[in-house]
């Protein structure tokens, strides 16, 4: 109450609580601030920028996987396809490398509609399905585009031409930052309650005035231009891309695996995914590295059966046991969404909005 | 607050966006001879070129064997032991790009080996070149990977255009001695790699410039391929006289047994570099692998004195097999390495570098010197030794003339009619 009195006080918009902000603000200082402070190691310092890159692709996932509910196997289909239209343009020409990125994800989000506009009609493990075809025709597509790829050798990038590997960190903060003040934004915005609707019902949601088509499709555009963008990122943080990496399955699954592992629909949960997968990733890969996939294997099956909304849903059972309910209004930096608290429904927000429950699928 | 909120975030923003200094300050040279050299590594020791990646191993193993049985490298008279830190690619380009930047920033290594293969030698080049760190690799030939103006990174494989064109040579050579008919069709099949399309531009331009060979062929594949009875069906409708393609070890496998299953045969086959490897025969049985012509970067016929004798007699010792080539260049980029530290006389990265630019030694590979001349980017060159195999299991020389111990076979007797 108090919080929402501050907000009408300070004219933020509907959307947004003053203390969402505060949370966001102090997360944002604290972490640009953490590589001088903490004096990270070149490796650690680098891991992190890539972390806050796979946390942004997997909010994005997670805004069609979480939010509509239409778990999209082919992601790595616009990863790529904004990781190699910004490589491209680096290569061949002079703009800057974040007009790359952006260019790179907004042909990612007009591929991602030109299939998303006919398959999004299908619902469930249909369009699942549908997404891994898409996926697949993509990369082979990609494999044997020599002159736009490289093929099977892929692109190197210059070196030296754009950021480098230890500025990537502060990028990849700011990509973070605008991936989650959007997530927030979809999430308490009239767009937010229409997508949960169409999650819960498609028929009764275009019953009550919500066009499931322009909706999903929005959603859509929006997530493939992010995974776009962090496709770029990955090709300017690497500097050498090539399609079997970009457009693999495993690269679909890995953003279904940041959501899965961190709560799906959540805002909080695809962010401690990414770092979990990241970790998993980092730690075994020298050491074992067939064996991390098996992990990875093993961590999706006992989140599906013991905790469906992962990590998320871990931490409000240990925060409920010490008494701890967790606020909608702290989901910038925090956990709240519908999703998360199924039996709890959350509390206003803004001019007229309430949230409506929203289970995982 | 709110003011105070949107200040930070947009002094953040549009104050230069992020700092640039590294906190790891980059080495520098103290002068001080450590106690022991750490070379980093990655190899695909399993996945799709396991079997290769098992013998850059050995290739390098041997190098550091001998170096540290003498005592060590000699930095400025002081003997150094070497240490080497393998890890495991898994054939995969963005494993060994990960593994090569933790290798490098996280366990500090002071040099790098490079792994195997085109694809990820050009994939981990990158992180040589960023993290300023000397790479010597024995498992990248195409031409790109040292195209970009890279400065740091050193390979002892000669490239795969020089490998098309001594093939080339050899089938000329018959040709005029009426063997092989003229004008000669071939079908060039190649992976889309930059490897394949060095195979293909050594050919083309050998074609252009005889005048006796057309190309009613010329296709790619995509690698680690499972099913080639497209490109097979397009090469044996077009009824070529010569199949030349340029494959590594398991495509020319899966390949090979699929043109043996489709009766296909022609005057002369080849699949690059691939052809002698036990693996092959061992899949294809020695008939699935008579007669075919093969170029590679080092052969042990190429003399049994000096330091091929001792390579071949210290390898057959430690591993109780002869060596291929694939040990042959991991060795010699290992030992390209140790000599470069002792000639700058430390182990300063941008020292060995140089060092490494003004490279000559004596080696074992063909001509029997070793350099990295800067205007092939850093990248060997020298001849390749053209083999073929024959139904008794040998593989002998073919050309240069200079160093063959065999004549070759050409048609293919194999084929009827």
């Amino acid at each position: 109450m108090t919080t929402t009195a501050q907000s009408r006080r300070v004219r933020l918009p509907g959307w947004l609580s003053m203390r969402a902000l505060i949370i966001f603000v102090v997360a944002l200082v604290l972490l640009y601030l953490a590589p001088t402070v903490l004096g990270l190691g070149d490796y650690l310092h680098n891991i992190a920028g890539l972390t806050f890159m796979f946390m942004a692709a997997g909010l994005a996932w997670n805004w069609l996987g979480g939010y509509v509910g239409q778990i999209s196997f082919g992601h790595a289909a616009m990863f790529g396809t904004g990781g190699f239209v910004a490589a491209r343009l680096t290569i061949s020409s002079g703009l800057p490398f974040w007009a790359t990125w952006l260019i790179g994800g907004v042909v990612a989000g007009l591929y991602a509609l030109l299939w998303g506009h006919p398959t999004l009609r299908l619902r469930g493990p249909y369009f699942s399905i549908a997404t891994i075809g898409v996926g697949e025709a993509t990369r082979l597509v990609a494999t044997y585009w020599t002159d736009f790829t490289g093929g099977s050798s892929g692109l190197s990038l210059p070196i030296g031409n754009g950021p480098t590997k230890f500025q990537m960190y502060w990028y990849g903060l700011y990509l973070l930052a605008a991936v989650v003040v959007i997530s927030y934004w979809l999430r308490r915005s009239r767009i937010g309650l229409g997508l949960l609707a169409i999650k819960e019902d498609v028929e009764a949601a275009s019953d009550v005035g919500v066009n499931p088509t322009f909706y999903q499709d929005v959603v859509l555009f929006l997530s493939g231009t992010v995974v776009g963008v962090c496709g770029g990122f990955y090709a300017s943080y690497q500097a050498f891309i090539d399609p079997l990496d970009m457009f693999s399955f495993e690269r679909s699954i890995s953003f279904v695996l940041i959501g899965v592992i961190g709560g799906i629909g959540t805002i909080l949960g695809p962010a401690m995914g990414a770092v979990v997968y990241i970790v998993i990733q980092e730690f075994l890969l020298a050491s074992y590295p067939q064996l991390y996939l098996g992990l990875y294997g093993l961590l999706l099956i006992f989140v599906i059966l013991f905790e469906p909304l992962g990590l998320s849903g871990l931490l409000m059972r240990v925060g409920r046991r010490f008494g701890i309910r967790p606020s909608p209004s702290a989901a910038a930096g925090g956990m709240s969404s519908a999703a998360a608290v199924p039996d709890q429904p959350t509390a206003s927000v803004g001019a007229g909005s309430t949230d409506t429950k929203d289970g995982p699928r | 607050m709110r003011a105070a909120a949107l200040t930070a975030v947009s002094t953040m923003v549009v104050a230069g966006c992020a700092p640039s200094q590294s906190n790891n300050a980059s080495s520098k040279d103290t002068g001080k001879v450590p106690d022991k050299i750490v070379i980093g590594s990655t190899l695909p020791l399993t996945g799709t070129e396991s079997k290769t990646g098992g013998r850059y191993k050995q290739g390098y193993e041997l190098a550091i064997d001998e170096i540290n049985a003498a005592g060590g490298v000699d930095v400025n008279g002081k003997k150094v032991k070497v240490e080497l830190k393998l890890l495991d690619d898994t054939s995969d380009q963005a494993k060994a790009v990960n593994l090569a930047q933790r290798l490098i920033t996280s366990d500090n290594v002071n040099f790098f080996l490079g792994t195997y293969s085109t694809a990820l030698v050009e994939a981990q080049s990158t992180v040589a070149e960023q993290n300023k760190i000397p790479y010597v690799n024995g498992g990248g030939a195409a031409t790109s990977i040292y195209a970009k103006g890279y400065t740091w990174v050193f390979s002892t494989l000669a490239p795969v255009e020089n490998l098309a064109t001594n093939e080339m040579e050899w089938i000329d050579k018959q040709q005029k001695a009426g063997k092989l008919p003229k004008p000669a069709k071939i079908a060039v099949v190649w992976e889309n790699t930059s490897h394949g399309k060095d195979f293909r531009k050594g050919i083309e331009e050998f074609v252009k410039k005889s005048g006796n060979y057309s190309i009613p062929v010329n296709e790619s594949f995509a690698l680690d391929g499972k099913d080639f009875s497209a490109v097979l069906n397009k090469v044996q409708a077009a009824k070529v006289d010569l199949f030349m393609v340029d494959a590594h070890l398991p495509d020319f496998i899966t390949m090979q047994r699929q043109y043996l299953s489709s009766g296909m045969c022609n005057k002369v086959l080849t699949y690059g570099a691939r052809g002698t490897e036990a693996d092959a025969k061992k899949d294809l049985g020695q008939k699935g692998v008579d007669y075919i012509l093969s170029a590679v970067w080092w052969n042990q016929q190429l003399g049994n004195k000096g330091l091929n004798k001792t390579f071949v007699d210290s390898f057959t010792k430690k591993f109780g097999a002869a060596p291929e080539w694939y040990q042959a260049v991991s060795y010699e980029a290992a030992r390209s390495l140790f000599t470069a530290i002792t000639n700058a006389k430390s182990v300063d990265k941008t020292k060995v570098r140089d060092a490494l630019s003004s490279l000559k030694m004596d080696s074992i590979l063909p001509g029997g010197k070793l350099s990295f001349p800067a205007a092939k980017g850093g990248q060997a060159s020298y001849p390749f030794v053209v083999q073929q195999n024959l139904p008794d299991g040998s593989s002998p020389i073919v050309y240069p003339d200079n160093v063959a111990t065999g004549t070759g076979t050409a048609p293919n007797p194999g084929c009827k009619g």
